[in-house]
């Protein structure tokens, strides 16, 4: 994945400086659905994953001034989400409630949502995966999504994670083989097999 | 195989990783096991932001942007605030400091220094004199006029209640 500052969104990010909201909200619009998603993969809960990247652009705003414009505005916000996310799960776990519900359904009031039957397959194909990724901890669920969802390279992950590369690889070892045991086949639901089979 | 998984390796290094797969069925299942989760993990969605999203981040941005900008201010007013105070009282603790290193060293000075607080002292004495006796004088004239004064105290507690909370309403 490249990750050259985009100049568009670099000038966003100056006139947002200068005190430009619309120029913030441009970023906004821009970079909701990554945000959104990795906050999601991260959380495993909708109202929750919407609070996170609320706070990720709130952070994102007062600390502008600290973005260096050599980096890709996207790297620097998703280090900024997946940092929020994990200090929000230890301190669920230190509050020991529980991650294991998804009680809100799929809503999305966007004009370009997916058919009916297709959004369907989706969430269930969402929650399937949502459920094999809650069997990881934090700081491995962070390199899978990061990996997977972003293409990021090991050495942008390490960055974004404040870790080395080796550290990487081996998250994402251990979290393979972690999935591995959890999705064996024979044991996988209906649309998940059906998932495996067709890719 | 991990890294083959994720295109890291190069060819030769991948025909040798297949050759051995080839030849130890239990690396074959876990490789398969591996491809799986590679493969799935690959083909799920991005989840969407729910509607309106943006609007709520920027609602909430322009809604903590305004205390923030007031607490940026109260900090910068009571930084100069306290800056002035500093100015005016550093030539006066100076000059303190410097009357009473002056008065310790200096005999003289210190007795010239004890009268006038002395002096300062008995002026204040004769005036509270003045008071009573004033106070006396106009009791033998009006023997009534303590009484009258009791009776005073409560209407006056009395107002000056309905004016406090008078004021408070106004400040609410």
């Amino acid at each position: 994945m490249s990750t050259a500052p985009d100049p568009v969104v670099l000038e966003w990010v100056q006139a947002a400086l200068e005190g430009d909201q619309d120029a913030f909200a441009e970023l906004v619009y821009t970079f909701e659905d990554s945000v959104y998603n990795l906050c999601y993969r991260m959380l495993n809960d909708r109202g929750e994953a919407e609070d996170a990247a609320q706070e990720t652009f709130l952070r994102s705003y007062l600390n502008l001034q600290r973005y260096d414009p050599a980096r890709s505005y996207k790297t620097w916000l998703l280090t900024i989400a997946s940092n929020h996310c994990i200090d929000r799960i230890r301190r669920r776990r230190m509050t020991w409630l529980s991650i294991d519900d998804d009680p809100l359904p799929a809503l999305s009031l966007s004009s370009d949502e997916p058919e009916p039957e297709m959004a369907s397959i989706n969430e269930e194909q969402s929650r399937e995966i949502q459920a094999l990724l809650k069997e990881l901890n934090p700081e491995y669920r962070a390199a899978v999504v990061l990996r997977y969802w972003y293409d990021f390279s090991y050495t942008e992950i390490a960055d974004i994670l404040d870790t080395t590369e080796s550290a990487i690889k081996s998250r994402l070892f251990r979290a393979r083989q972690i999935l591995a045991e959890k999705i064996n086949p024979k044991t996988a639901s209906g649309k998940l097999t059906a998932l495996l089979e067709n890719v | 195989m991990q890294e083959a998984l994720d295109g890291e390796l190069e060819s030769q290094a991948l025909h040798e990783l297949y050759d051995r797969i080839d030849q130890n069925p239990d690396e074959a299942v876990d490789f398969q096991k591996l491809k799986h989760v590679d493969r799935m993990l690959r083909a799920a969605p991005l989840e969407r932001a729910p509607g309106g999203l943006a609007l709520r981040i920027m609602a909430k941005l322009a809604e903590g942007l305004q205390p923030e900008n007031l607490r940026r201010s109260s900090g910068l007013a009571l930084a100069l605030a306290l800056a002035l105070v500093t100015l005016v009282l550093t030539p006066l603790l100076a000059g303190l400091g410097w009357l009473i290193l002056n008065a310790v060293g200096n005999a003289g000075a210190l007795t010239a220094l004890i009268n006038q607080i002395a002096g300062l002292l008995s002026m204040i004495m004769n005036s509270l004199d003045a008071l009573v006796k004033g106070a006396q004088g106009m009791l033998n004239t009006y023997p009534e006029a303590p009484v009258v004064m009791v009776a005073l105290i409560p209407i006056a507690v009395l107002w000056l209640i309905r004016f406090a909370g008078h004021s408070r309403e106004e400040q609410e």
